[in-house]
Formats: C-alpha cells, structure tokens, sequence
C-alpha cells in the first residue's frame, strides 16, 4: 500500500506539473546526447588510433644463414618479450612480392637477384605506449644472434603517440567538463521542478510523514525522468549513427554497453538529482 | 500529557522565550495570546518538535526534546496536528484527497482512509463538499478542510497557530466552534491568537507570552486588559 502509493505520486506528479516534467525530460536528454556524441568521438578517435597503431612494427632482419629451426628458435624467443604481440616470418620471396605490390618495380629485373633478407615483423601489443619501451625492445633484439637489424618508424611512432596523449589529456578535461556540466544542469532542472511543488513537501512533514515516505514519490518521479530523457537520448544518437554510416564511409564504433550505460546514467542522474533536491526541503 | 521545563529559546541573539514552564494536561482547551512577534509560534514549533530549546527540556506524550530521534519525530507529529492561518491545502486536489493525504502518507488502507476522512469531514461540517476543489471554497471552509486533515489522524492535541488570521468574524466564530467541538470530543487544543474580541464569548484557560515570559491570567484579569 504505502509503496503503491509513492509510486502513485510519483507517476501523478507528471500530471501535475506537466510543463516542468518535460522540460526536465528534454534537459537530460539534451545533456545526455551531448555527452554521449562526445563519448562517441573520442571512443571513434580511439579506435582509429589502435588501428593507425596496431600497423606499427618492428621489422627485425635475420641473417640468410639461419637455418630453418635457428629461426623458429628466434621467433619463439621474440615471442617471449611482454611487449610483443606476434612474430611473422617474412621470406625473401614474400619481401620482394611484397616490395613489388608497394612500389611496382621489378627488382629482379634490375639487380638479376633478389636482394631482400628474411626478416620478422614484430608487432607490438595495444598497452605499449611508450617510445622509451620500443626503444629498449629494439636495442635488445638487435643484440640477438642471428639478427642483423632492426628497423622501425620511430619518428611516425613518436608522432602518433605524442598526438595520442594530448589527445587523451584534452578529452579527459572535456569529460570532466561536460559530466559536470551535465550534472549540474540535470540537478538544477529537477530542483526548479521539486522547488515548486515545497508546499507538498512541508504538509507531508506536518502531517507526519516519514523522510523516506516524503522522498519516495520524488525519487520515483526523478527515476522516471532520468529513464525517459535517457531514452531519448539513445534514440537520437541511435538515428545520427544510422544517418552516417548511410551517407558516409564511417562506421561508428561503440564501446561497450553504450546504450546500457547511457540509460543507466539517466536513472542514476535521475535518482540522485530528485533524492539530494528533496533532501534541501526536509527540515528533519 | 505536554510540560516545558525551564524552556529557553534565543533566536538571532535575542531571547524569545525565557525559562518558560507550562502544563496542558489531556483535553484541555487552552489559549495563548500575546503581541506578534511575542513568541507564540516559537512556543508551538517547540511543541511540534520543529524547533529545540537552547536549555531545558519539552516533553510530548512519551517524547522528549532532549532525548526524541529524528526518525520518531514523523510519529510524534501524528499524534501533536498544527494547522496555521494560511491553509496549506493542495490546490490540485479536491476536499476528501486533501483530508485523505494526511492517512495515505503514514500507510492507512483504503477502507480506514474513506470511513476516517468521511467522519472527520462531518465533524467539520463539510461532507457534502467532499468533491470540491479548494478554490471553490470559502476561506472559512478551506480552514475547516485543514483542521479535518489535522485531526484525521486521532492527534491527541491540536496547536492551532492564529487559524482565523484570515478570516471574517462570521467564519472565525465558525472555526471556534468547531476547535470547540473537537475538544468536548477529546482532543486538546492550544490556540495562539491576538483576536480577543472572538475568544472573550469562551472561556479557557488562558495564557499570555510577554518579554519572553508566559503567565497564566484569570478571565477576570483577561477582560480588565482587554477592554
């Protein structure tokens, strides 16, 4: 009975103010959609990123002397560093084909013989961030017997990572930013709608009504705001993905739960705005 | 049934009350007049446990200002209704909601809540306007709604802080009848006000807040001073 009955004003109290409620509705909303589309830049830039990143490499040069178990030896021992992801064995006929697909010249044809060495291509795992650890990678695979050189982009890998990390820092303090700002105004929309209906609130308390009986309607009725502004939000973000990737190239990537987490955050926004607003009127 | 011992309350560096001592035993009818601003509404806060002493102690029922917990505060306030001379009624609701509310806030069932507010509203004389919307009431009707929505609860005492503040002397005459009938019916009441004139046709105890100080007056002292 007296959880109906906060349910029930909860609900009613859509009907009651029905102005407030909405526009409180389309202030998560809004908010929510800003945050989301934000969280979608950086997730799509991030990815793109470990893409750009994941073709990063380590091209390790063997001597041709090695026999064939010398250099499944020497694979099995690079596959052993913490840093590296995998070992490809890179023939010379692979590398000259390669080479050919690349620049279209015929290397036999100039030279009578195929130049290339066999080497590995070394890539890296996604947590390895730092110039500093490939360095240290390189320098110790180049002091392995049988290996002759090793060679990487180290200028393109410093550009990439340098960039990676503003990027990183600017977005974060711009996460900060519109979370807080989200927050903040989600808090506010529901304060003005709890603001004017304080009456409600004092003859509940001069009646005798329990903080948590006064509270409950209010809570229900931020919960149900914060759902449906959330929703809204997921069926924008819904249609705006669906446009782009019709009328561009792009394929929006999403990171997990996104559409879970950005209802969650509605109902957890929703709940704690309404519950902390209450809290401002409760003498008790 | 309520004693305030050795009340003192300072509010902004001034002493509104002054080690005040007062007894209301069941089922009294008692009046506490004094100039605005002399400390009756502070003497009611205290009594409805909205407001705490800065000395001594005020016992309600079983409830003590100085020991009572927060989350027995609600259930002391079932049993001590306040009304006010401004309504506070839910003007999106109609007379039997308005009355109802105080019993769906502390869980009543749906039967007890339609038998008490229906008794409640014929005790006030208002039954046959249970349908309508308090704007379509007078003030003196409206007063009456807060007063059943005071006393649907069964409280053991009423404060009734200047409750006809806002009305004319026909529907303040009215509202006294009704705080009248509610006390031969057992429910105590302590009713502040300043409008003498109304309160000089029935007699009670009478008691008057002057420089922080209460003191209890005789009627014949009440109508020397008040003539």
């Amino acid at each position: 009975m007296r959880l109906w009955f906060i349910i029930k004003e909860g609900l009613n109290g859509f009907k009651r103010a029905p102005l407030a409620t909405l526009i409180t509705i389309l202030t998560v909303a809004l908010t929510l959609i800003l945050l989301s589309i934000f969280i979608l830049i950086i997730t799509n830039l991030s990815s793109a990123f470990q893409k750009t990143y994941h073709q990063v490499q380590l091209e390790v040069f063997i001597s041709p002397a090695l026999t064939a178990e010398q250099q499944q030896q020497l694979v099995q021992q690079i596959q052993q560093y913490p840093e590296v992801a995998t070992v490809t064995y890179i023939s010379p006929q692979t590398a000259l084909k390669k080479f050919q697909a690349t620049f279209g010249s015929d290397l036999i044809g100039v030279l009578d013989e195929n130049p290339l060495p066999p080497s590995l291509e070394v890539t890296l795992k996604p947590d390895v961030k730092h110039l500093e650890a490939i360095d240290r990678l390189a320098n110790v695979l180049s002091t392995l017997p049988g290996v002759d050189n090793v060679f990487y982009q180290r200028e393109v890998i410093h550009f990439l990572l340098y960039y990676y990390r503003i990027g990183l820092l600017i977005s974060a303090v711009i996460g900060v930013v519109f979370i807080v700002i989200t927050v903040i105004l989600i808090f506010n929309t529901i304060r003005l709608t709890i603001h004017g209906r304080r009456t409600i609130i004092e003859i509940m308390q001069l009646v005798g009504a329990t903080n948590f009986f006064i509270k409950g309607p209010f809570v229900v009725e931020g919960i149900i705001q914060g759902f449906l502004g959330s929703l809204l939000a997921c069926g924008f973000v819904w249609g705006l993905t669906t446009i782009i990737t019709h009328i561009s190239p792009i394929t929006p990537v999403f990171p997990p739960y996104f559409y879970a987490g950005i209802i969650g955050g509605g109902i957890l926004l929703g709940f704690i705005g309404s519950y902390f607003s209450v809290n401002r009127y409760l003498k008790l | 049934m309520i004693e305030l011992f050795n009340v003192t309350v300072s509010i902004a560096n001034r002493t509104i009350l002054d080690n005040i001592h007062l007894r209301i035993d069941k089922g009294e009818f008692v009046y506490l007049i004094g100039r605005t601003g002399a400390g009756k509404t502070t003497l009611l806060r205290l009594i409805h446990m909205d407001l705490f002493p800065d000395s001594g102690n005020v016992v309600v029922d079983r409830f003590s200002s100085s020991s009572i917990k927060k989350r027995d505060i609600p259930l002391l306030r079932r049993k001590v209704a306040v009304i006010f001379q401004d309504f506070k009624l839910l003007p999106d609701r109609n007379v039997f909601d308005n009355v109802a509310f105080a019993l769906r806030v502390v869980g009543a069932n749906s039967r007890e809540i339609k038998s008490k507010v229906l008794t409640v509203l014929s005790n006030v004389g208002l039954h046959h306007k249970r349908y309508h919307m308090p704007h379509q009431l007078s003030g003196g009707e409206q007063q009456r709604v807060v007063i059943a929505r005071a006393l649907v609860n069964e409280p053991f005492i009423l404060l009734a802080d200047e409750p006809t503040g806002n009305l004319d002397p026909q529907a303040s005459q009215e509202i006294l009848d009704v705080l009248e009938h509610i006390n031969r019916s057992g429910t105590a009441v302590l009713m502040a006000t300043h409008n003498y004139e109304l309160i000089r046709n029935y007699p009670h105890r009478t008691l008057v807040l002057e420089n922080g100080r209460l003191q209890e007056i005789s009627r014949d002292q009440f109508l020397k001073n008040t003539n």
